[in-house]
């Protein structure tokens, strides 16, 4: 393996135990982030695209959590086989994580200086004075103004753009290799958004770190990734640099989901609606996860799970009838009928009895 | 133009808070006043889209709850119809409501979890003794279940059993089931994902179309709001800053504001990649809004006068307003 690959994610599989039977969360998850890229994980509530975060954090809800299968290989060594003590000095320090909602993941009682000086004495053997000076300076780094007294303030004190840049500023404090950012500007107005966007961009450059960005808004992945995974049921459907994902999606999902989208540089009467929805990740399934909600689905669809395959160079799609350069998009086709099978559970939703 | 359904005009709201903006506590008797909604005027004819959008805090939400006389304004009027309904009380009130009704953002939050679907959907239908029986009530919901695409053996479900985009649909339903004239729908896709968003909107047109409705619409989205709205108004921190035809805001954004707010979108088309935030800074406390125009602190092209003067909105070129000392 060539080591110019940071993280490399081989069959990952994410399981969880529910009163209800065993969740799939993420179910067979591949994909390599090269150094010095950001890698776009795009995909809809119940994706897996957190869960694939929170398992290279080791940070899923355990017990019922379990990897039940795969590797997760950072700088090559596995952290699936790693024991608390050596991810402790991997989290927060080598791999930061930011979260979509700042003022839920700062602590209210406490000031955003000592917080960030928590997070740095936790791996370094400085003492506070010279954990202040760093903060400060992280302070500065994420363009938060008069930081001196922002180091005394509380998260209550500050505006959400100006939260989300604390805990950047937190995040980067350790100087790590790569960076997981969740829905970072989900909770944030889209002006603010558009300066957040910009300052991961900025970071990601002068400090040499990879990204890892999980998003359901094919704008922003489009604004700030190099290569693009999109997850649908726990599964990558699709893998590419962004210009060509965007340029000629051959997953019926991914092509849906930008369909699905209100262009606001075209006028279109009427939006394509993928018909449907998500599907239930519990106990065994057959097939793909997208064959009941896909305008192309083949017989084989429903009943043999699609691998992964490089369908062009350096594009990777899962799909037995992917689209090709002529193929037309199901805008043509819509569903007049609404998500007619709901007799399915979906994360975090309730079941039809 | 003569077919004016509804008229806003001057229209401002005051609410009282602590002045920490805390919740209470220590300094819990020093109030300060937040204008939410200040002199908002404009009017909506009858069978358009008009569409509202802003950042959060910037009155969008509180001037659809204004117009529902869900809220009771500070000051201005609000006419339905020709007739002035600001100070309706009572029946004259709960008549109006029949003819305006609401869809709200979080489908999760707007349905009662211990009725059931014909609860739900017919409650309004009870109120207003327009049936007479449960069984009657319960032929009405299978009905309007059908019309918002869900089935109608699902009337005697629970909230709970539903995922958020039927949800939505039976928020819809419930709006409907008076048989309004305008329908106010505030964020309501914002919940929910892609593609059950395009499914909610969608639906939400065809509904206008069969059933003659008039949506004003209220979201952050732009794109949602170009792809349904007719008419659009920009709002920053209470105050319109601009109003004009979907098609001529987007393509002759006059306000600075109207135009950061544009440019921040991000564009799904790697192509066309921007490098810069267009807007520095946050919005000011509204608490302590700046004087003269609003929007001068974040402004590039700010004036001496933008600090002291508040600028009107007024009419620039034929149907296209703007609040701005540059025009």
């Amino acid at each position: 393996m060539p080591s110019d690959i940071l993280l490399s994610i081989r069959g990952l599989k994410t399981h969880f135990s529910t009163p209800v039977g065993i969740v799939s969360a993420v179910d067979g998850v591949s994909f390599d982030l090269t150094r010095g890229e950001t890698l776009g994980l795009v995909g809809e509530s119940g994706s897996g695209k957190t869960v694939t975060a929170l398992s290279v954090m080791q940070l899923y809800a355990k017990p019922q959590g379990r990897i039940v299968a795969g590797k997760i290989l950072f700088e090559g060594k596995d952290i699936t086989a790693m024991g608390e003590k050596d991810m402790y000095n991997i989290r927060g320090n080598s791999i930061s994580m930011i979260f979509q909602e700042p003022m839920t993941s700062l602590n209210p009682v406490y000031t955003i200086g000592r917080q960030i000086v928590e997070a740095i004495r936790a791996h370094r053997a400085i003492d506070k004075k010279e954990a202040w000076a760093i903060a400060l300076e992280a302070l500065k780094q994420v363009g938060i103004p008069d930081p001196e007294r922002r180091l005394r303030s509380y998260p209550h004190e500050l505006s959400g753009g100006m939260r989300q840049r604390a805990m950047i500023a937190m995040a980067i404090s350790c100087k790590p290799t790569l960076l997981i950012a969740d829905e970072p500007t989900t909770a944030l107005d889209v002006t603010i958004q558009a300066q957040i966007l910009q300052l991961l961009r900025e970071l990601k450059e002068t400090m040499g770190m990879s990204m890892l960005m999980i998003t359901h808004d094919l704008g922003v992945i489009a604004e700030v990734a190099d290569k693009v995974a999109v997850m649908y049921g726990g599964r990558i459907a699709e893998y590419a640099e962004t210009a060509s994902l965007f340029a000629s999606p051959m997953h019926p999902y991914t092509r849906g989901l930008m369909d699905s989208i209100p262009d606001i540089e075209k006028e279109s009467a009427q939006l394509y609606s993928i018909p449907g929805t998500v599907p239930s990740l519990i106990g065994e399934t057959k097939g793909c996860r997208f064959a009941n909600r896909c305008p192309r689905a083949l017989p084989r669809c429903t009943e043999e799970a699609p691998e992964l395959v490089e369908a062009a160079p350096g594009h990777l799609v899962a799909c037995w009838n992917r689209l090709g350069a002529g193929d037309e998009g199901p805008q043509d086709k819509r569903s007049s009928e609404a998500e007619p099978q709901s007799r399915r559970m979906t994360k975090g939703e309730g079941a039809q009895p | 133009m003569s077919d004016i359904i509804l008229k806003v005009e001057n229209l401002t709201k005051e609410f009282k808070v602590h002045k920490t903006g805390g919740i209470g506590g220590a300094s819990g008797r020093s109030h300060a006043l937040v204008r939410a909604v200040s002199d908002v005027s404009f009017s909506v004819t009858k069978g358009e889209t008009f569409g509202i959008v802003g950042e959060s805090g910037c009155g969008k939400s509180t001037t659809g709850r204004l117009i529902l006389r869900l809220i009771d304004p500070t000051s201005g009027r609000i006419e339905f119809r020709g007739a002035d309904i600001t100070h309706l009380t009572g029946e004259a009130l709960r008549g109006i409501r029949r003819k305006i009704q609401m869809v709200f953002q979080d489908p999760y939050a707007s349905l009662n979890p211990r009725m059931n679907i014909a609860g739900n959907v017919g409650e309004p239908l009870m109120i207003h003794k327009l049936v007479s029986s449960n069984t009657e009530r319960d032929e009405k919901v299978k009905e309007l279940l059908s019309t918002v695409g869900l089935n109608p053996d699902y009337f005697a479900r629970f909230p709970f059993e539903f995922s958020g985009g039927q949800r939505q649909r039976i928020g819809i339903a419930r709006a409907l089931s008076l048989s309004p004239e305008l329908v106010i729908a505030d964020e309501p896709v914002s919940a929910l994902d892609v593609s059950l968003q395009a499914q909610i909107i969608n639906l939400l047109q065809d509904l206008k179309a069969k059933k003659n409705l008039t949506y004003i619409f209220i979201a952050h989205d732009l794109g949602v709001v170009k792809h349904i709205s007719d008419r659009i108004a920009v709002m920053y921190l209470g105050k319109i800053a601009e109003i004009a035809g979907k098609r001529e805001i987007f393509s002759q954004p006059l306000h600075p504001y109207t135009q950061a707010l544009f440019s921040s979108i991000p564009i799904p088309n790697p192509a066309k990649r921007r490098l810069r935030a267009p807007l520095g800074g946050d919005v000011p406390s509204p608490l302590a809004p700046p004087p003269g125009c609003l929007f001068h602190t974040r402004c590039p092209k700010a004036m001496d006068r933008c600090r002291v003067e508040v600028p009107v909105l007024k009419e620039v070129a034929p149907g296209h307003l703007v609040a701005c000392h540059l025009y």
